[in-house]
């Protein structure tokens, strides 16, 4: 192992894996309070919202991202619509996994039992104030599993952004292999992955634990 | 007091009540019994709001009240459930405190000393930070008893409350029922539990096939 070369290309490594975090933390930010949007519009009783949001839902999952990418950034444009790269890529992730995680909300809403909307009426408890202090933290403990599959995907899914010419971990990688005829870059970029995605199951175990004081 | 006025309620083509009537005296213990499927839960439901009527009126102090429509008439009946519903993220204290905390915008000093005191009363002093699953099936009850209460409802109404209960907790609910009676509470126990309802002797109500008496 040539640590000077690891050196030598750390920089450009790093500057791609900042790339892939501001991608990575946007979508996140963004695209879970929209789920949990959506997720609640897919239960709506009036119908055409419902109905609008299900086939959002189903084009978001029934087509590569890869594909909405591109449609975003180089098909858009063919009907005078023009993103920057990253607007983009936000947009495309944002919109993709705001749906997979509204799919998963919306189980999550389901597994609420009806008694507990029962009694937060006879409480006189509010409609807003009965799903953000009795069900969502409810829904919020049973959908962490699936989240955080979710969220472990995101990173990975972050470097298809590689086929926008975004400079992100993996275009950084790539680069320096092709350019110095070496794999070093390319298994450093998997390191990073790796470490990226061992810090994220920490962090969705440790979430697991705190909401564990209930049953 | 409690009138239940005309009221009609139909499942698809079943018909579960035809202009019904009843009356609950202010201080009276009243049962509302009749076999499973009879609409025992239903008629509860009704007044408590988490049912609309088809028709027909509620009444409370001989003004309309609508709890299913309007929240400000929600709660003005409370209601232990049968499984109790407590909330599960919250423990004793925070559900019992969570109503008037919220719906009531009361300041949190007050509630919290108000909702000490009236799960002391009920004997769950030492449960206080507990979550529901830590409780006995009894202790659970007594905390949806509780933060029913603390919203001071005109009526408490108990939907099967034996249910969920071994045999020996049945007498502790009978007698915290007959307590309640002896303060002038005004009560409604829905149950199919014979044996516990000669426990309380209350007026009895035989809901059935045909709801259509005129019973006050």
């Amino acid at each position: 192992m040539n640590w000077q070369y690891i050196s030598s290309i750390l920089p450009a490594l790093l500057a791609g894996t900042q790339t892939t975090l501001v991608i990575f933390f946007t979508t996140l930010v963004l695209s879970v309070p929209l789920g949990i949007v959506v997720s609640v519009g897919l239960r709506s009783h009036f119908k055409p919202l419902a109905w609008i949001l299900k086939g959002y839902v189903w084009l978001m999952r029934g087509t590569p991202l890869l594909l909405q990418l591109i449609f975003i950034f180089y098909g858009l444009p063919v009907i005078q619509i023009y993103f920057d790269r990253m607007s983009a890529v936000f947009l495309a992730f944002v919109l993709n996994y705001a749906a997979y995680f509204a799919e998963i909300f919306r189980g999550g809403l389901q597994g609420i039992d009806q008694g507990q909307y029962d009694a937060a009426k006879v409480l006189k408890l509010s409609s807003w104030q009965t799903f953000r202090l009795i069900i969502l933290p409810q829904v919020v403990k049973s959908v962490i599993p699936a989240v955080g599959n979710e969220v472990i995907n995101l990173v990975k899914d972050s470097s298809l952004v590689y086929v926008l010419g975004i400079g992100d971990l993996l275009r950084a990688g790539n680069i320096a292999s092709a350019r110095d005829v070496t794999l070093v870059p390319l298994v450093l970029v998997g390191v990073v992955y790796l470490l990226l995605t061992a810090l994220l199951t920490w962090g969705l175990h440790s979430l697991e634990k705190h909401y564990a004081y209930y049953r | 007091m409690l009138t239940l006025k005309n009221i009609s309620k139909k499942f698809g083509d079943r018909v579960i009540y035809d202009n019904f009537n009843m009356s609950i005296a202010d201080g009276e213990t009243v049962g509302i019994v009749g076999p499973s499927g009879a609409g025992k839960t239903t008629l509860l439901r009704i007044m408590t709001g988490l049912e609309p009527a088809d028709q027909g009126e509620i009444l409370l102090a001989d003004k309309i009240i609508d709890p299913y429509r309007n929240r400000r008439d929600a709660g003005k009946i409370g209601v232990v459930f049968q499984d109790f519903q407590l909330f599960p993220h919250l423990n004793v204290l925070a559900n019992v405190m969570i109503g008037p905390l919220n719906a009531l915008a009361e300041d949190k000093q007050t509630t919290q000393k108000s909702a000490t005191a009236l799960l002391t009363q009920l004997g769950l002093a030492d449960h206080l930070q507990d979550y529901p699953y830590q409780l006995s099936g009894g202790q659970k009850q007594r905390v949806a008893i509780a933060r029913a209460l603390i919203l001071q409802p005109a009526v408490l109404a108990y939907d099967e409350p034996t249910s969920a209960l071994d045999p020996a907790m049945t007498k502790d609910v009978a007698a915290l029922i007959n307590q309640f009676a002896e303060q002038g509470m005004t009560q409604v126990v829905v149950t199919h539990d014979m044996p516990f309802i000669d426990l309380l002797a209350p007026r009895v109500i035989q809901v059935g096939e045909e709801n259509t008496d005129e019973i006050v």
